[in-house]
C-alpha cells in the first residue's frame, strides 16, 4: 500500500527510478523490493537507461550468453520486472516476440532528470538547474551492479559510467566558473567535488588552489599544491603541471590568511572506545535447533556412505549460511571426517575449476601415484606434464573421482563449498560429475547459496535441480531469527544491554544485520543506521587512518587475501599491515585463519568497497592488476584476477594482455568455454586499441579458434575479424602478425569442416613468418591429413596437409602423433616401407605416451599389415598380440580384437600351421559380424593370395569374390584393385584368358581414380598385365610358375 | 548401405552444447566416409543415446567417431523392422496416437 497521494511531495509521486547510485525503484515515495537476481536488476537498469526497444537477442547476448535457454531466462526476468514497472492501465514494459523496451510514461528517472537540468549546452544552463543536476549526478551509474562474467554488459556499463562522469565534470566545471566571483565558497565546494571525480587532473587541483588563494586560505592552498605534486609523482611519474605552477603563483596574491583554526579540516566523529565483539565466525550458534539436528543426520549419512550426501543451505545474505557450514564442518571433523574447504568468488567466476584447485590443493600435495598425477596435471601444473587429447577432460574428472574415493577409503570426506551461486561453469560441471558418481563412497558435499542469485547461474542451478530430482539433496532454507533468538545472539556477541526488540524490529531477524546494529548501539550510536552500508561506514570512521586505508585496499582485492600481498600492493610494511589488521579484527570487520584474512561477510566487504569513490576505485584496481600481473612466473599469476581488476580499472591494454594469458591457461586446463569467454572479452578491448592492440588481437583470435565452442554466428564474426586482422597487419607492414592471423583463420575454417578453405589460408601463411603458431593448431592440420590417409581419399591433399603440419611442427619442435601416423600410412601406400616403419614406430610411441588406445591400435594394424605383406610371420604374430592387448583398453567396443585374430590366423596360414585355415575362417566370420568391410576385404584378399600360391584356386576365387563384394561399397580403389587382381590370377591359374583380361581392364580403370591408388595395387596390376600378355599356352606355363612359387 | 546403430553412454548429462560440439566434430568425418545421420534418441536423463546412420559399414562409423574423438560404447549393423512394413500394426499405432491426441 502506498501513502495517500496528498501527503506525498509532487516530486515523489508516481514511479521513481534511480540508476545513479544503487538501483532503486519507488512508488509514491515508498521503496519497492527489487528481485534478488542480479541479472534481472541489470536488465531493469539497461532497459531504463536505454529507453528504446531492444531486440530479445541483444538482451540475451548481454546477460544470458550460454548454452542454456537464454530466451527463457529473459522471459523469467521480465515477469519479475513487470509488477515493479507497470501499474493499472499503464504498461511501461512493452514486449513483443522480437523486442522489449521501457517507456517512462510519467515515471521519474534520475539520469533523465539530470540530463534535462543540465540541458543540451551545459554552459548556458540555468544556475539552479546546474545545482540540481550536480546533486543528481553524485552517484555512480548502476552502483554495485557489476557482472564480471557478462562482459558485454560490463562494457556497456563502463561506457555509461564514463558518460555520466563526463557530464558530471562538465556540470561541476560550469558551476565553478559561474560561482567563482559571486560565491567563491560554494565554487570551492564544487571544485573539491570535481577533484574527487578526477583526482589526477592537475587543472582540477589548480582550480582548488586558486579558490583557496582567493579566499585567503594560503596554508591550505600550499598544502593542496603539495598534495597535487605527490599524486602526480606517484601516479604519473612526476609530470610537471603548468596549471599548478600558475595557481601556486597566485597564492601570494590572495588576501590575508584567516586564523589557522579554519584551515583545519572538520574533525571526524569522536573515536569511541570500541566494543570488543568476537568475530561472528566464532559465535555460538543461536537457535537453528532443527537445522543443527539435520546437520548431525547429514554427517552420519556421509559417514555411512548414504545416498543423500549433498547438503544445500540457502537463504538471504547475512542469514547465517556460512556459520552453519562451519558447524557442519566441525561436526564432520569431530566425526573423524577429512574436511576440504572451498569458496566460489564473484570476481572469480572466470577462473575455470578455481573451486577445485582450492579444494584439492592440499589433498593433491599428498602422495599420488604417477598415473593420477598425469590425470590431474591440467589443474595442478606442479604435478608435471599433462597430455592433451580428446579424452583428457574425462581422465581429469575420473582422476578427481579416484582421488576422493581413495581418501574416503581411509576416512569420510566432506567438501564444504560456500557461495555456490558464484561457481564457475567448469567447476559446476566437475561438481555435478563427482556428486553423481560418489554415492556410497563416503564423500559428502555441504554447499551454501543465495537462493535468488542461484537463478543467475545456470550451471550451478542445473546441478542443484538434478540432485534434487534424484533425491540426493538435503535442502535447508534458513528463515530469519525470532525476537528471542536475536536477543540471545546479541548477548553472545557481548554487545551489552542493547534494546534487542528494536534491533529485531529494524533488522528483521537477519543475524548479520542484527549484529551490526547491536554493535553500533553498544558503541553509543543512539540512532543506529538501518542499512549495513551505513553501519559499516560508521565503523570505518572509528578506525585508525592506516587501518581504514588498508581495509579499502583489501575490499578491492577480494573476500580473502593474504597480508603479504596486500602490504606489497598498498605500499605498506608487513608489520604495519598486520598491526592494522589487529585493529580490524578487533572491530569485527575481518577474521584471520592460518596465514590469510577474510572479511567476516561478503556484505561487509561490499559495504567497505563502496566507500571508495569511482576514480579511487579505478586507481586501486589498476594498482592491484599491475601488481598481480608482475608476478615472478606465469604459473603463479592469477590471470583471471588480473582481467577482473584491469576491467574495473578500465585499462583496455592490460585487460587484453591478461585475457590472452588467461585464455591460454584455460585452454591448457581443458576449459574451452572460459577460454572462449576470455577471448571474446579481450577482443572487445582490442577493438578500442586499434593498431596498438593488433598483436593481442591476433593471439585472442587464435584462442577463440582453438576454444571450439562457438555458435555459427560467432564463428562467422570471428572469421570476419580474423580476415580484417590479416588486412590490417599487411597494410601496416606486419607480415608476421598477418601469418598468425591467417593461421587462426585456417583453423576456424578447418573447424567448420571447410578443409579447402582451411588449406587455402594455411597455405598462404608462410611458414618462416609464423612467429608463434599455436601448438594446438598443428594437430588439427595433421588430423585432417590423417583422416584422408585412413580413408584413402584425396591422397594428394592429405600429403599437402601433412607437409604443412610437419614443417610447422619441425620449426617449433612439436611431436604430433597424427603427423607420424599420417606419414606412416601415406608411406605405406607409396610402398616406402622403411619410411613407413620409422613413422609408425614414432606414432606408436607417442600414442602410448598419451594413452591414446585407438591411435596405438591404428599404428599396430598398419605395422601388422606390412609384416604380412612381407611374409614376416613372427613380426605379424608379435604385432597382433600387442593389438589384442590394445583392444581391451580402447574405449568403446571396436573391431581391434577381431582384426588381431585375423592377422594372427593369416600369419599361421602363412607359416603353414595346420590350424591356420580354420582360424582364418573364424576370423573372417568375426569381421563380418563386426561389419568392418575394408578390413574384411583385406583379410579375404590376403587369404586368397595365400590360397593361389598353394594352388587352391577354387577356394581362392571364392575368397577374392567375397573380397570384391566387401571392397566395392567402400569405394576404396586400392582394395577393389587388389581383389580384382586376385580374381585375375585365379582366372589365369584356370586358363581363362578372357576373364584375366576383363579383370585387368576393370583394375586398370581404377588406377586413374581421383582418390589415388596404392603402389602395392599398381604393382599387382602390372604383374597381372604381364600374365595377360602371354598366350593361352603361356598362361598354362604361368600357372605352373605360380604353383612352383608355393 | 547398412543401417548402423551407435550406442553412447555419458557420465554426466549430455548438454546441448556438448551435443552440438560432438556433431560439429563428427560431421566432417561422417561426410567423407559417405555416412548419413538418420536420427538420434536421447534418454530423458540425457545419459544414454542411440544414433542411427546409413553407412557403408559399421567400421566406417566407428572410425568416424574415433577420429573425431567422440566417445561411444558400441556400433553395430542392424536389420530394421519398422511399423510401416506391417499394415495391421501401423493401423493400431495410428489409432492409439489419434486416441492419445484426443484425450
Amino acid at each position: 500500500m502506498g501513502a495517500p497521494s496528498a501527503a506525498i511531495p509532487a516530486a515523489s509521486r508516481g514511479l521513481g527510478i534511480r540508476i545513479l547510485g544503487e538501483l532503486t525503484v519507488s512508488r509514491d515515495g515508498a521503496t519497492l523490493v527489487l528481485p534478488p537476481s542480479k541479472k534481472t536488476r541489470a536488465l531493469l537498469g539497461y532497459l531504463v537507461a536505454t529507453s528504446v526497444p531492444q531486440s530479445r537477442q541483444r538482451l540475451c547476448d548481454l546477460l544470458w550468453d550460454g548454452p542454456d535457454d537464454p530466451r527463457a531466462a529473459l522471459r523469467w526476468s521480465l515477469t519479475k520486472l513487470r509488477p515493479l514497472l507497470d501499474e493499472r492501465g499503464v504498461a511501461r514494459l512493452v514486449a513483443d516476440r522480437e523486442r522489449v523496451g521501457f517507456e517512462p510514461l510519467g515515471a521519474h528517472v534520475d539520469l533523465s532528470d539530470a540530463v534535462v537540468h543540465a540541458g543540451r549546452d551545459v554552459a548556458s544552463a540555468d544556475l539552479d538547474a546546474l545545482r540540481r543536476a550536480s546533486d543528481t549526478l553524485c552517484g555512480d551509474f548502476l552502483e554495485g551492479l557489476d557482472l564480471p562474467d557478462c562482459y558485454r554488459f560490463h562494457e556497456w556499463c563502463t561506457g555509461q559510467r564514463e558518460r555520466v562522469r563526463a557530464l558530471r565534470l562538465s556540470v561541476l566545471d560550469a558551476l565553478v566558473d559561474r560561482l567563482v566571483d559571486a560565491s567563491p565558497e560554494e565554487a570551492l565546494n564544487h571544485a573539491r567535488e570535481r577533484l574527487t571525480v578526477d583526482p589526477l587532473s592537475d587543472v582540477a587541483h589548480a582550480a582548488v588552489v586558486k579558490l583557496l588563494a582567493r579566499l585567503g586560505r594560503k596554508a591550505e592552498a600550499h598544502a593542496q599544491v603539495e598534495a597535487c605534486r605527490r599524486i602526480l609523482e606517484r601516479e604519473l611519474g612526476g609530470r610537471r603541471s603548468p596549471a599548478l605552477e600558475i595557481a601556486r603563483a597566485e597564492i601570494g596574491r590572495g588576501s590575508a590568511p584567516p586564523p589557522a583554526t579554519t584551515a583545519t579540516p572538520a574533525p571526524g566523529p569522536a573515536r569511541r572506545p570500541a566494543v570488543s565483539p568476537s568475530a561472528p565466525a566464532s559465535l555460538t550458534i543461536v537457535g537453528r535447533a532443527l537445522e543443527r539436528s539435520a546437520l548431525e543426520d547429514f554427517v552420519s549419512t556421509v559417514r555411512s556412505g548414504g545416498n543423500r550426501n549433498v547438503l544445500l543451505l540457502s537463504g538471504e545474505p547475512g542469514i547465517g549460511k556460512s556459520r552453519l557450514l562451519e558447524e557442519v564442518a566441525s561436526l564432520a571433523r569431530a566425526d573423524g571426517a577429512n574436511v576440504l574447504h572451498g569458496r566460489a568468488f564473484e570476481a572469480e567466476a572466470v577462473r575455470p575449476f578455481g573451486l577445485w584447485v582450492d579444494l584439492l590443493r592440499e589433498a593433491v600435495a599428498a602422495e599420488v601415484d604417477q598415473e593420477l598425477r598425469r590425470h590431474l596435471a591440467p589443474l595442478f601444473p606442479e604435478l608435471g606434464e599433462s597430455h592433451r587429447d580428446a579424452e583428457s577432460r574425462a581422465r581429469l574428472f575420473g582422476g578427481i573421482d579416484r582421488l576422493l574415493r581413495d581418501a574416503a577409503a581411509r576416512a569420510p570426506v566432506l567438501l564444504v563449498i560456500d557461495d555456490l551461486h558464484w561457481l564457475d561453469e567448469a567447476s559446476s560441471g566437475l561438481l555435478h560429475y563427482v556428486a553423481r558418481v560418489t554415492p556410497g563412497a563416503r564423500v559428502g558435499f555441504a554447499c551454501a547459496a543465495r537462493a535468488g542469485e542461484l537463478d543467475d547461474n545456470p550451471s550451478a542451478l542445473r546441478f542443484v535441480r538434478a540432485l534434487r530430482r534424484d533425491g540426493r539433496l538435503l535442502d535447508l532454507v534458513l528463515a530469519p531469527l525470532d525476537e528471542a533468538e536475536v536477543g540471545a545472539l546479541l548477548r553472545a556477541a557481548g554487545t551489552g544491554d542493547v534494546d534487542s526488540r528494536s534491533v529485531f524490529r529494524e533488522g528483521g531477524g537477519n543475524p548479520l544485520l542484527s549484529l551490526e546494529m547491536g554493535r553500533a548501539l553498544a558503541a553509543g550510536e543512539e540512532n543506529a543506521p538501518r542499512a549495513i552500508e551505513d553501519l559499516v561506514h560508521e565503523r570505518l570512521a572509528r578506525l585508525d587512518p592506516r587501518a581504514r586505508d588498508l581495509v579499502l585496499w583489501a575490499a578491492a582485492l577480494g573476500r580473502e587475501f593474504d597480508p603479504e600481498s596486500l602490504a606489497a600492493i598498498a605500499g605498506e610494511t608487513l608489520a604495519g599491515t598486520v598491526a592494522a589488521f589487529g585493529d580490524l579484527e578487533h572491530h569485527g570487520l575481518v577474521t584471520s585463519a592460518a596465514t590469510r584474512y577474510a572479511f567476516t561477510h561478503e556484505l561487509i566487504r561490499k559495504a567497505v568497497y563502496r566507500q571508495l569513490s569511482g576514480p579511487r576505485r579505478r586507481l586501486v584496481h589498476l594498482t592491484i592488476a599491475r601488481a598481480l600481473a608482475a608476478g615472478s612466473d606465469d604459473v603463479g599469476i592469477a590471470w583471471g584476477d588480473v582481467v577482473h581488476h584491469a576491467s574495473l580499472a578500465e585499462d583496455a591494454t592490460l585487460v587484453a594482455t591478461a585475457c590472452v594469458a588467461a585464455g591460454d591457461r584455460a585452454l591448457r586446463m581443458l576449459a574451452r568455454r572460459p577460454a572462449r569467454d576470455f577471448a571474446a572479452r579481450g577482443l572487445a578491448q582490442t577493438a578500442r586499441l586499434g593498431l596498438a592492440g593488433l598483436e593481442r588481437r591476433v593471439d585472442l583470435l587464435r584462442i577463440a579458434a582453438l576454444s571450439m565452442a562457438m555458435n555459427p554466428e560467432r564463428q562467422a564474426a570471428l572469421e570476419e575479424n580474423a580476415e580484417d586482422a590479416v588486412r590490417v597487419a599487411r597494410d601496416n607492414g606486419r607480415p608476421d602478425l598477418a601469418a598468425r592471423a591467417l593461421f587462426a583463420l585456417g583453423f576456424l575454417r578447418n573447424e567448420r569442416g571447410d578443409f579447402e578453405g582451411a588449406h587455402e589460408y594455411t597455405r598462404h601463411a608462410p611458414v618462416g613468418a609464423r612467429a608463434i603458431p599455436p601448438a594446438e593448431a598443428v594437430p588439427a592440420l595433421a588430423n585432417a591429413g590423417f583422416c584422408l590417409a585412413i580413408i584413402e581419399r584425396e591422397l594428394p591433399r592429405a600429403r599437402a596437409l601433412l607437409d604443412e603440419a610437419t614443417e610447422t611442427a619441425r620449426v617449433h619442435g612439436f611431436s604430433i602423433v597424427d603427423i607420424e601416423l599420417c606419414d606412416g600410412f601415406l608411406a605405406h601406400l607409396d610402398g616406402n616401407v622403411l619410411r613407413a616403419r620409422v613413422a609408425l614406430d614414432r606414432g606408436l610411441a607417442l600414442s602410448r605416451a598419451q594413452g591414446d588406445g585407438w591411435r596405438e591400435g591404428m599404428a599396430l594394424i598398419r605395422q601388422t599389415m606390412m609384416a604380412i605383406e612381407s611374409g614376416s610371420w613372427a613380426a605379424a604374430h608379435a604385432h597382433a598380440a600387442e593389438l589384442r592387448d590394445v583392444a581391451k583398453r580402447v574405449g568403446g567396443e571396436g573391431s581391434e580384437g577381431a582384426i588381431a585374430d585375423a592377422f594372427d590366423a593369416l600369419a599361421l596360414r602363412g607359416e603353414g600351421a595346420p590350424e591356420g585355415a580354420a582360424k582364418v575362417d573364424a576370423a573372417i566370420r568375426a569381421l563380418e559380424l563386426a561389419d568392418a568391410k575394408v578390413m574384411l576385404a583385406y583379410v579375404l584378399t590376403a587369404a586368397a593370395e595365400q590360397e593361389i600360391r598353394r594352388g587352391e584356386l577354387a577356394d581362392a576365387k571364392l575368397r577374392a569374390e567375397a573380397a570384391l563384394a566387401a571392397a566395392e561399397p567402400m569405394g576404396k580403389p586400392s582394395a577393389i584393385v587388389l581383389a580384382r587382381v586376385a580374381l585375375g590370377r585365379c582366372a589365369a591359374g584356370g586358363g581363362d584368358v578372357d576373364a584375366v583380361h576383363a579383370h585387368l581392364a576393370r583394375a586398370r580403370e581404377l588406377l586413374e581414380h581421383p582418390y589415388g591408388v596404392s603402389k602395392r595395387a599398381r604393382d599387382a596390376v602390372s604383374e597381372l598385365a604381364a600374365l595377360s600378355n602371354v598366350s593361352s599356352n603361356a598362361v598354362v606355363h604361368a600357372r605352373s610358375a605360380i604353383l612352383d612359387r608355393r | 548401405m547398412a543401417r548402423v546403430m551407435v550406442e553412447q553412454v555419458f557420465t554426466e548429462p549430455l548438454s546441448d552444447e556438448r551435443y552440438a560440439a560432438f556433431a560439429k566434430k563428427l560431421d566432417p568425418c561422417v561426410e567423407v566416409r559417405d555416412i548419413a545421420w538418420r536420427r538420434s534418441s536421447l534418454s530423458t536423463d540425457r545419459q544414454r543415446m542411440v544414433c542411427e546412420f546409413e553407412a557403408p559399414d559399421a567400421e566406417s562409423v566407428r572410425e568416424a567417431f574415433r577420429t573425431s574423438g567422440v566417445p561411444f560404447e558400441r556400433a553395430w549393423t542392424a536389420q530394421v523392422y519398422a511399423v510401416e512394413d506391417y499394415p495391421e500394426r501401423k493401423r493400431q499405432l495410428e489409432a492409439l496416437l489419434a486416441k492419445t491426441k484426443r484425450s
